[in-house]
């Protein structure tokens, strides 16, 4: 299969950006990055613990937010082992998570249980 | 004095790590362009109907009419959870119909109150200040409304921290029976909630229900982009990427020659990216390339000839009339001393540059996209992408 995904929960933007900046990045005449690989990476922001509650269009009570970075990425030919296993990139496995559902956001057409990295 | 290489939307197939879009000429599988896209992705089909295509399925799309065009986007993510119906913060009683993609979950909903509406909340520090979001979705009127005069018969009204960029237009039309319409919001204050609302009560009147709704998307950018449908969770169509044929060299004169395309350009490009059809020696660097290609600005038309990495002809960039996101027929020129571009009727003449030709290595491939920068992916709808061997046929 030439296309898996990962699921991952960061201890930060900071440390989540600097996974997905080390998965390379070129910069242009400007100095605007663009990544060098065909992998699909989508920011999910923090972790929404509760849902905002709204009562006839009014705020009851706020969303809130936990501390874990989540990020999905679509691996776009992940090379596989010398045993032929496919892993999550080098120092992203720890951060990976393994859901039961396809979760909050998915990649169109792809199902997460399918093609995620087992 | 030939024309030496044709591509023309028609043949494609898919692929599990790369997919293809056939080209017409030379008959070789040279010829062929490589395609990656890594989800599926919306088309509007022959028929006029949107359509799904799987993963590395090039997207011929119809949008215009009967001769397709080949469509390549940016990557993009629906942000409303259920698109069909869309959120509406009161449950409004509605009857289900048919809907562009051939299913039958688009909503006619009948009012209750002047203030039913479709609401999209933006979380408290999910955006930053100045993030601007689209909001699109399809419309088919089955009578007039009680008040006509709102374009997509959504008034946008009691934003919070969110202001309107712009008007509401319409952006497609008779995709089986619907328009489709798109409405620009720029967040204030990241920090804070944000909410977009779009009403819908007072225009269709309470008890009435005369309009279909379907497709709502909600999405980070200026420009709405094809449609990416949603069921119970948010979703990212990936962009569409790597597209570029075999070695050329055979087929592609490197002494003299025109590079002729008919393309439209995304108006959502973002003003940090580019996007160009380019041929060039190497598969990972421009230094010896032809390019015609769009940036952040819609007047503006750019044109790179290098060898060795130094351009060849000055300027680089052209301002122009045009509407560079209409299909227009753009060429540039190559030979010694000899350098034009051009746009529909109005040629542009070119300078010679610090660089010279012949190029230091031979033209071998076409990319719909650029060398060595991922940011130059082409992103809009082709028609044609012709290489002629002599600059007579400029």
């Amino acid at each position: 299969m030439a296309i898996h995904i990962g699921k991952y929960a960061f201890n930060s933007k900071e440390q989540a950006i600097d996974k997905i900046e080390a998965l390379g990045v070129e910069q242009d005449q400007e100095g605007n990055p663009h990544p060098t690989h065909h992998h699909t990476v989508v920011e999910l922001g923090l972790e929404v613990l509760e849902e905002a509650v709204y009562e006839d269009g009014e705020l009851v009570s706020e969303t809130v937010f936990g501390t874990d970075y989540l990020v999905d990425v679509l691996w776009d030919n992940l090379e596989a082992d010398e045993d032929g296993e496919i892993d999550h990139p080098y120092g992203w496995k720890t951060y990976s998570v393994d859901i039961d559902t396809e979760g909050i956001h998915g990649f169109l057409g792809l199902s997460y249980q399918d093609l995620k990295i087992s | 004095m030939a024309l030496k290489y044709l591509y023309v939307p028609s043949g494609y197939k898919g692929g599990s790590s790369s997919g293809t879009a056939y080209g017409v000429l030379p008959n070789v599988a040279n010829a062929d362009l490589a395609f990656v896209r890594g989800s599926a992705g919306t088309r509007i089909n022959a028929d006029g109907l949107i359509e799904s295509m799987v993963t590395n399925v090039p997207r011929l799309d119809y949008t215009d009419g009967s001769c397709p065009t080949l469509l390549t986007e940016p990557e993009r993510t629906n942000l409303v959870v259920n698109s069909a119906g869309g959120y509406h913060p009161d449950t409004v009683p509605f009857t289900n119909t048919s809907a562009p993609d051939g299913t039958n979950t688009a909503q006619i909903p009948t009012p209750f109150s002047n203030f039913n509406r479709y609401e999209h909340i933006i979380s408290a520090g999910s955006a930053t200040g100045d993030t601007k979001l689209t909001y699109s979705w399809y419309r088919k009127r089955l009578s007039t409304p009680s008040i006509p005069t709102f374009t997509g018969d959504l008034k946008v009204l009691a934003l919070v921290n969110c202001i309107q960029v712009g008007n509401t237009i319409q952006i497609d039309s008779n995709v089986g029976g619907y328009d489709r319409f798109s409405a620009t919001f720029d967040v204030i204050d990241g920090s804070l909630e944000a909410k977009i609302r779009l009403y819908y009560g007072e225009l269709i009147g309470v008890g009435n229900s005369s309009i279909a709704y379907f497709g709502h998307q909600v999405e980070v950018g200026e420009h709405a982009t094809s449609y990416i449908p949603t069921s119970g969770a948010i979703e990212t169509r990936s962009a569409d990427t790597g597209i570029v044929t075999s070695d050329l060299s055979s087929y592609i004169n490197s002494t003299e020659g025109v590079l002729e395309v008919k393309i439209s350009r995304f108006e959502g490009i973002p003003s940090t990216e580019q996007s160009w059809i380019s041929l060039s020696a190497s598969e990972t660097n421009d230094d010896n390339s032809v390019s015609i290609g769009f940036t952040g600005l819609n007047t503006t038309l750019a044109h790179f000839i290098k060898s060795s990495d130094v351009d060849v002809t000055t300027p680089t960039t052209s301002q122009v009339t045009e509407d560079l996101s209409q299909m227009n027929v753009i060429k540039l020129k190559w030979k010694d001393g000899d350098f034009q571009a051009k746009i529909g009727n109005t040629t542009i003449d070119l300078s010679a540059g610090a660089g010279s030709l012949p190029f230091a290595s031979t033209l071998k491939y076409l990319r719909i996209g650029y060398p060595n920068y991922s940011g130059g992916a082409f992103k809009g709808n082709i028609q044609y992408i012709k290489v002629y061997d002599s600059a007579t046929d400029f």
